[in-house]
């Protein structure tokens, strides 16, 4: 603080208000407009405090002003980033002028404010006769979360009027009672915190930041706002939220978290990506959000990207903050933060953590014994099992899973000055998939660093690094969790030549565990993302930021396949063939923006206008060939038969992004809001040249209801903002690239009599010169509320998205000789629901707890396809070998989404009389049903079954969607639980079908035995073991999918800082960890949170023999910092 | 004092992002003009003459798409006879048993839909001629000529077509008494808009007349010309003069028939060929020879057997699981995709007699249920599962770029 001039001496006391003096409070306001400074204080700290108006009009800089007018009555501040600037009480400057009672501060009888101390212990409070017989001095330091120093934390001996505040650095003294006692730290911002204190003279306190203050600044598009001000729906995830959860993927992190974002995983293999919906299907093909990552939008946020980098998510998911991002944003936007380095002392952690996977709730295929009997209850002769016990009894399903492993290991290191910072961490991660010969391992390096070259000018960079390498999993026809075997057949014979594999001589089964190994596959991938950054601020309130960012892809990928012979299966040395692809892709971004900050008055005025280019291009190819003389060959040149052409193929892309964008945000008295955001946006390759350019302008408002005079009284409710939003976002998901041109492609040969030669065709297309963005319109109210000092906070979100032109494919005549269908801009559909999210936090005693919940009801409705057809539908979905070819979901106008599509069934006819009378099925050669066949019921009353009896039979969108998160800690446990659900939805369950008959030469499970009339057995409530029943789409394999999973449970020990002193460290904690512990459901397949997922319109099929299960972990942990 | 170096060095440094920055985006509109690299399109295409045989090459090739292409067409066109011996059993087989088909089969609506297609991409030839006629400069005679050729074998080609389409869905066999009964609709040129695409039927004595005057034009176009050698494949006068006379016998308008079939015996020079080339020449042997006027060539021994397939789609569907497609809007990412990759059989290959069946992948469809070709895309709508918009269910040429 630089010293001050002279200045006249104001008077403490207030004594009515001279005509030449402002309150202190007037005059901050006044210097917030002028120096366009935002200062964050205890409102009590001003009151009765006056300012000399001569200052405040001076010319000077803003902090020497404040100088001379905080100093001289106890109170200092700190700028802090944006232009904030934190106020708090502070020692007068000590001068041996001064008399030596001005030292202290006045006390302020609400606050039960601290009385100055000087840190450095040469102050005395020896006004209170006590201290000298039973007082001793305590001191430490308080900090942030991020370990820098707090000044001005007010620290109260708990019960009296004694405390003190911190200094610059954090550092304070404070004499106690001997005995001790119990401090209590607050801070504007953070969480208060109670200390018992006992013997101890030296105590360091961490404030936890308080995430639901209102003075929280979150990022937006292209800049940040504080969290009291946003007019639109952001919701965020911090850092210690999803800190050392084992998600694969900034979507896995997502899950569960965030209202109304829908994550589901259809796959449980490494690396695998999960599906994300915010708020329903926005098209036909779903909307996926738009990841952006320090303000560059970033493509592959997969497992790639490692989520121990994080530092906040922002999920933006109305169509105001969102319509800056324009035709981008259609499926949401979601601001990924990454850590910044903080000045003060380096920082240096690692985080370690080793885990065991192991799949759960497999169906269990029968073993020989139970194999052999039901198959001769299924009618083979007893006479084909001559010798039962002497065949092999295969488990193939515990062949091919095992326990996978994972592992992860970060470290770090970060720190900085006050002129430059920098965040490095290098992490490494593999995983064992619990498939065998499957595995995956990523190497990431991260650097972001940052430098204040001046006052006004800043530059920064990122830089982000992977390596991944992984061998998929090699999954054959009928899926990972196959039926398709015998478990008569040996997994190993070694009298194999080939392979050394179990034959099966009696079919084409072949062998699982040769299939799992029959492929060698490796693929590799680098990628670098790199940003770099500049912001100036030209004059005060007028800044310009540019921001330039990179991203290098390269992929390669091989295979080998290798000879084997599985009996009726076989693969001879002729017939392996092996192949290598590469590509390599390369985005370039430079985005520029100039803001705005003006206040008069009451009103507050900040504006942004931008323009920003995006290319991106890539470029791969790759080759096949027959006949390697060595098992992995990777050369070409070294094949038997070079006469024989090895096939290459490749492709190149281009995607262009040109865009304009601005935004006006104002606020009158900050207590209303409004706030205008437009884009402007070309996508080179699908906006036809009739529709080059979209526009996406949105409007939001908000209300600070808690801070008009009639609430100010309400003490319970410490918060309430009303906000309404409008807007128009785009969309380009899904379109195809160059529709509205015509092409030609390579086309049919003929030799003309000199040979074959290859002729090139007009593509089968109608090229459409209007194609573009869809649209969606997306209307938002909410109100966020805050109780108890935002100790409980609520938001709630109505939402109505309606997406017009939506592309449909408009079937074409056949005659036009342009193929079967061309896209037209004509469809709408329909999203509204309801968004809920409570948070609790609390504390008694040396527990402390928090409670979050979020849940979600969405409607997707279907409104129309093309107004100028009727009978417009889409059919979809896929079904297993037992259903043939059909498609079980229908998305028709009027019905949300992929509803399922079969028939209705009322039952299994108990008695042969009653089956007579049933509809013949036309499935089933007309012929008429028999006991213990499924009842279908003949809708059209006509006396048959048939398409026409078909109807909607379930709908695969959830009612609710639900996040539960619960933390506690006590002392230095913290035991935290995470639990997911999904409420009213229905899943189609095909997979019962092979576990409960014999398809052509699969194997089954025990739930055979249950069905009607099995090896003569009673007609039950399960239908008989044939095709009619178990391959139809019919209500019958319909289910309720609804669980709640405890999807992560974390129990960790905090060391003692006794301990961790010891060991130089600052913390330490360590942890176990489980995932997908537990799972409530009435589902009968093997997992109803992936049986819930899938595209839009065929999601909820679960074909779960198709699909890598899920896991469960057991892990242990361990963070530690220096 | 350091702060104002700095603030200058960097201002500089400013002003080197911002033209960095600028040389990255190029100016404004120009950005945005990018052509498809994955195909030729009609604004750089046809531009010579070479690439215009590219297209009449095409229009030959062809010939095969629609009725003479592998055996759906050719199980409608001869009955079941040609193929019982084949083993194929689906319901279209059976119903080609039966003779009982019906507007579901995707047989006959694949005979609709092929030859129309094969009529769209003769008429997007026919006017790549006629652009190509009117705007190259300094069109040689030679070059005129040559163009004439083409017009008059695409011209040929197209009334093939619509001799076909004519005789399988024209309302009865023409007469002169028949002229005002349905024929099918009459398609000159390729349709701009999805209104352009709606075109009635024509009548019979329309769409008999259509397929008269495309003849008498390209008798007029290849008036004397006979190919040799390396093009002795191609439309020449005597197929055209050939074919009219068949036109002609099947219109009854027997003076007409007879004119252009007695020229065609008299002044060919084709004779009929012993009964030994005779029983080969329909398995693609002996070709073309002193009988045929016009033959559709197909190539018995491929230059060039196709062991093993490498399509767009087989190795998009490895780009799509790279991760590198990814930084293109609506593709799947590439984790999403690898599973789905691993899962994904090799493409069943083309069939027909101009490729050479590939070794079975025995284990890639040793599934009894459903043919395997359906199954295939199970499979790959299961990859498009990712994201469904990216590779059409039904498509086959993989994802728009592509």
């Amino acid at each position: 603080m630089a010293g001050s001039g002279p200045i006249a001496a104001q008077s403490l006391a207030w004594n009515g208000q001279p005509q030449n003096k402002l309150t202190l409070r007037e005059a901050l306001r006044q210097l917030e407009k002028q120096h366009r400074a935002k200062f964050i204080y205890e409102t009590e700290l001003l009151d009765q405090k006056i300012a000399d108006p001569g200052v405040v009009k001076s010319q000077q800089p803003l902090e020497q002003k404040l100088d001379q007018l905080l100093q001289p009555i106890g109170l200092g501040y700190k700028p802090a980033d944006g232009g904030y600037y934190f106020i708090f009480p502070q020692k007068v400057k000590q001068t041996p002028k001064e008399p030596k009672a001005t030292q202290e501060t006045p006390a302020d009888p609400n606050l039960g404010s601290p009385v100055a101390t000087d840190p450095a212990g040469t102050t005395s409070l020896g006004q209170e006769p006590t201290r000298l017989l039973t007082d001793r001095t305590l001191s430490g330091r308080v900090t942030d979360d991020t370990r820098a120093g707090l000044p001005g934390v007010s620290i109260l001996l708990k019960g009296t009027v004694r405390g003190t505040t911190t200094d610059v650095d954090g550092r304070f003294k404070l004499s106690i009672p001997d005995a001790g006692g119990t401090l209590v730290f607050s801070y504007v911002g953070y969480q208060t915190q109670e200390v018992a204190v006992t013997t101890q003279s030296d105590l360091n306190v961490t404030l936890a930041s308080d995430i639901k203050s209102l003075q929280e600044v979150v990022v937006v598009g292209y800049g940040e706002q504080k969290r009291s001000d946003l007019t639109g729906s952001i919701a965020s995830v911090k850092s210690e939220d999803i800190k050392n959860l084992p998600v694969r993927s900034v979507t896995d992190a997502l899950q569960g978290r965030v209202a109304g974002v829908y994550v589901t995983s259809e796959s449980g293999q490494p690396g695998a990506n999960s599906n994300i919906t915010i708020r329903g299907a926005g098209s036909l093909g779903g909307v996926s959000p738009l990841y952006v990552v320090d303000g560059m939008p970033f493509f592959g946020t997969g497992f790639n990207f490692n989520v121990q980098d994080i530092a906040s998510i922002e999920v933006i998911k109305d169509a105001s903050a969102a319509a800056i991002y324009g035709t981008q944003a259609s499926g949401g936007v979601i601001l990924i933060t990454t850590k910044k380095g903080q000045s003060g002392e380096l920082r240096v952690g690692f985080n370690a953590n080793y885990g065991v996977r192991n799949v759960f709730n497999l169906p269990e295929q029968l073993g020989r014994d139970e194999y052999i009997r039901a198959q001769i209850a299924n009618g083979r002769p007893a006479s084909a099992f001559p010798n039962p016990s002497a065949l092999p009894d295969t488990r193939w399903l515990d062949e091919i899973y095992t326990q996978g492993k994972e592992q992860n290991y970060t470290a770090y290191v970060s720190g900085g000055t006050a002129k430059s910072s920098f965040y490095l961490s290098t992490n490494y991660q593999r995983q064992d998939g619990v498939r065998i010969n499957n595995w995956l391992e990523r190497y990431t390096l991260r650097l972001n660093s940052e430098h204040n070259l001046s006052k006004r000018l800043k530059i920064g960079q990122t830089l982000y690094g992977t390596f991944t390498q992984d061998a998929p999993p090699i999954i054959p026809n009928q899926g990972p969790v196959n039926f398709r075997n015998s478990p008569l057949v040996p997994v190993y014979d070694p009298t194999n030549p080939l392979g050394g594999w179990g034959r099966d001589q009696e079919s084409q089964r072949g062998n699982a565990v040769g299939d799992a190994y029959s492929t060698y596959r490796l693929n590799g991938a680098y990628a670098a993302n790199l940003s770099a950054y500049l912001d100036w601020e030209i004059i005060d309130g007028l800044k310009f930021r540019t921001n330039l960012g990179a991203n290098i892809d390269h992929f390669n990928s091989y295979y080998y396949e290798y000879a084997f012979d599985f009996g009726q299966v076989q693969r001879p040395q002729a017939q392996t063939t092996f192949g290598k692809d590469f590509g390599t892709a390369r985005q370039l971004l430079a985005n520029y923006t100039l803001s705005y900050t003006k206040k008069v008055g009451d009103h507050d005025f900040n504006g942004l206008v931008g323009y920003e280019a995006r290319r991106a291009e890539n470029s791969n190819i790759g080759g096949r060939s027959y006949f390697a003389l060595l098992d992995r060959q990777t050369n070409f040149n070294l094949i038997q038969n070079d006469n024989l052409n090895r096939p290459f193929a490749g492709g190149d892309n281009s995607f262009r992004l040109l865009s304009q964008f601005a935004r006006v945000n104002y606020a009158f008295k900050d207590k209303y809001l409004l706030q205008f955001n437009i884009r402007r946006d070309g996508v080179s390759n699908i906006f036809g040249p009739n529709n080059r350019f979209g526009v996406f302008p949105s409007v939001s408002a908000g209300w600070k209801i808690t801070e008009e005079a009639f609430m100010k009284n309400l003490e319970v409710v410490s918060n309430a903002k009303l906000r309404v939003s409008y807007g128009r976002l785009g969309n380009y998901q899904g379109i195809g690239s160059f529709l509205f041109v015509g092409d030609f492609r390579q086309g049919f040969a003929a030799d003309l009599g000199g040979g074959k030669a290859g002729g090139f065709g007009l593509s089968n297309k109608l090229p459409n010169a209007d194609i573009r963005w869809e649209s969606l319109l997306t209307t938002n109210v909410g109100l966020d509320l805050g109780f108890f000092g935002n100790r409980l906070t609520a938001s709630i979100d109505w939402y109505n998205r309606q997406t017009k032109d939506m592309l449909y494919a408009v079937p074409l005549p056949p005659s036009a000789g342009l193929g079967n269908e061309v896209q037209y801009n004509i469809g709408e559909m329909r999203n509204t629901g309801l968004e809920l999210a409570l948070q609790y936090e609390g504390k008694t005693g040396d527990f402390t707890y928090s409670v979050g919940v979020n849940g979600a009801f969405n409607r997707n409705e279907l409104i129309s396809l093309d107004p100028n057809s009727t009978t417009g539908q889409i059919i979809d979905g896929g079904l297993n070998e037992v259903y043939g070819n059909q498609q079980p979901s229908r998305s028709v106008p009027g019905q949300p989404l992929g509803q399922f599509w079969g028939y209705l069934v009322d039952g299994v006819y108990q008695t042969a009389d009653a089956a007579r009378n049933g509809p013949t099925l036309s499935f089933a050669n007309n012929e008429r049903p028999a006991a213990g066949d499924l009842i279908y019921r003949d809708l059209n009353g006509d006396g048959t079954i048939n398409d026409n009896d078909k109807t909607f039979i379930g709908n695969p969108w959830p009612r609710l969607t639900y996040g539960i998160t619960l933390n506690g800690g006590w002392k230095g446990l913290d035991l935290r639980l995470f639990f997911i659900g999904v409420q009213g939805v229905d899943v189609y369950n095909p997979m019962s079908a092979f576990e409960h008959f014999f398809f052509n030469d699969y194997n089954s499970t025990a739930r055979i035995f249950e069905t009607s009339g099995f090896g003569g057995g009673p007609i039950t409530d399960v239908p008989r073991a044939n095709i009619a029943n178990w391959g139809q789409v019919s209500s019958y394999h319909v289910e309720n999918g609804s669980f709640l999973r405890l999807k992560n449970l974390q129990i960790g020990y905090t060391l003692p800082a006794s301990v961790i002193s010891k060991l130089k460290m600052t913390s330490a904690r360590v942890f176990v960890m489980t995932d997908n512990l537990l799972t409530f459901t009435r589902y009968t397949g093997i997992d109803p949170e992936t049986a819930t997922a899938g595209s839009p319109r065929s999601r909820g099929i679960d074909n779960a023999n198709q699909r890598y299960p899920l896991s469960r972990l057991y892990s242990l942990g361990l963070n530690i910092e220096f | 004092m350091k702060t104002k170096t700095n603030y200058k060095s960097f201002a500089q440094l400013a002003l080197a992002g911002l033209v960095g920055g600028l040389l990255l985006v190029a100016c404004g509109r120009s950005f945005l003009d990018t052509t498809n690299p994955n195909a030729l399109t009609t604004d750089n295409f046809p531009t010579k003459l070479e690439d215009l045989d590219l297209l009449v090459m095409d229009n030959y090739g062809r010939l095969r798409n629609g009725f003479y292409d592998a055996y759906p067409q050719a199980r409608v066109g001869y009955g079941v006879t040609h193929y019982a011996d084949q083993g194929y059993s689906d319901n279209d087989f059976n119903a080609g048993c039966q003779i009982a088909f019906n507007s579901n089969s995707n047989d006959v609506r694949d005979i609709w839909a092929k030859h129309y297609e094969n009529v769209g991409k003769a008429n997007a030839t026919l006017a790549a001629i006629e652009r190509y006629r009117t705007t190259a400069p300094n069109l040689s005679e030679a070059n005129r000529q040559l163009l004439n050729w083409r017009e008059g074998e695409i011209r040929f080609i197209r009334a093939w077509n619509y001799y076909w389409l004519v005789n399988f869905f024209g309302e009865t066999s023409f007469t002169t008494a028949d002229a005002g009964r349905l024929g099918v609709p009459i398609i000159t040129r390729v349709a701009n808009s999805l209104t352009e695409t709606q075109v009635r039927r024509a009548t019979l004595g329309e769409t008999w007349n259509f397929i008269t005057s495309d003849l008498r034009r390209a008798e007029t176009l290849l008036a004397g010309k006979t190919w040799e050698g390396g093009e002795r494949a191609r439309v020449g006068i005597w197929a055209v003069k050939g074919f009219l006379g068949k036109v002609y016998t099947y219109n009854q308008k027997w003076d007409s028939a007879k004119i252009y079939l007695k020229e065609v015996i008299d002044r060919s020079g084709k004779r009929l060929v012993p009964y030994a080339t005779y029983r080969d020449m329909f398995n693609s042997n002996n070709r073309p020879n002193e009988e045929t006027l016009f033959e559709i060539n197909y190539n018995p021994t491929p230059t060039a057997t196709r062991p093993l397939t490498v399509s767009a789609t087989s190795l998009s569907t490895n780009a799509a699981c790279s991760g590198l497609a990814t930084i293109f809007p609506g593709s799947p990412t590439r984790a999403a995709c690898a599973t789905a990759r691993a899962a994904l059989p090799a493409m069943p290959t083309p069939s027909g007699p101009n490729w050479a069946r590939p070794p079975t992948p025995a284990l890639t469809w040793a599934s009894p249920a459903g043919p395997a070709s359906s199954r295939w895309w199970t499979r790959a709508c299961g990859c498009a599962a990712c994201n469904p918009t990216w590779i059409t269910c039904s498509s086959t040429t993989g994802p728009p770029w592509w």
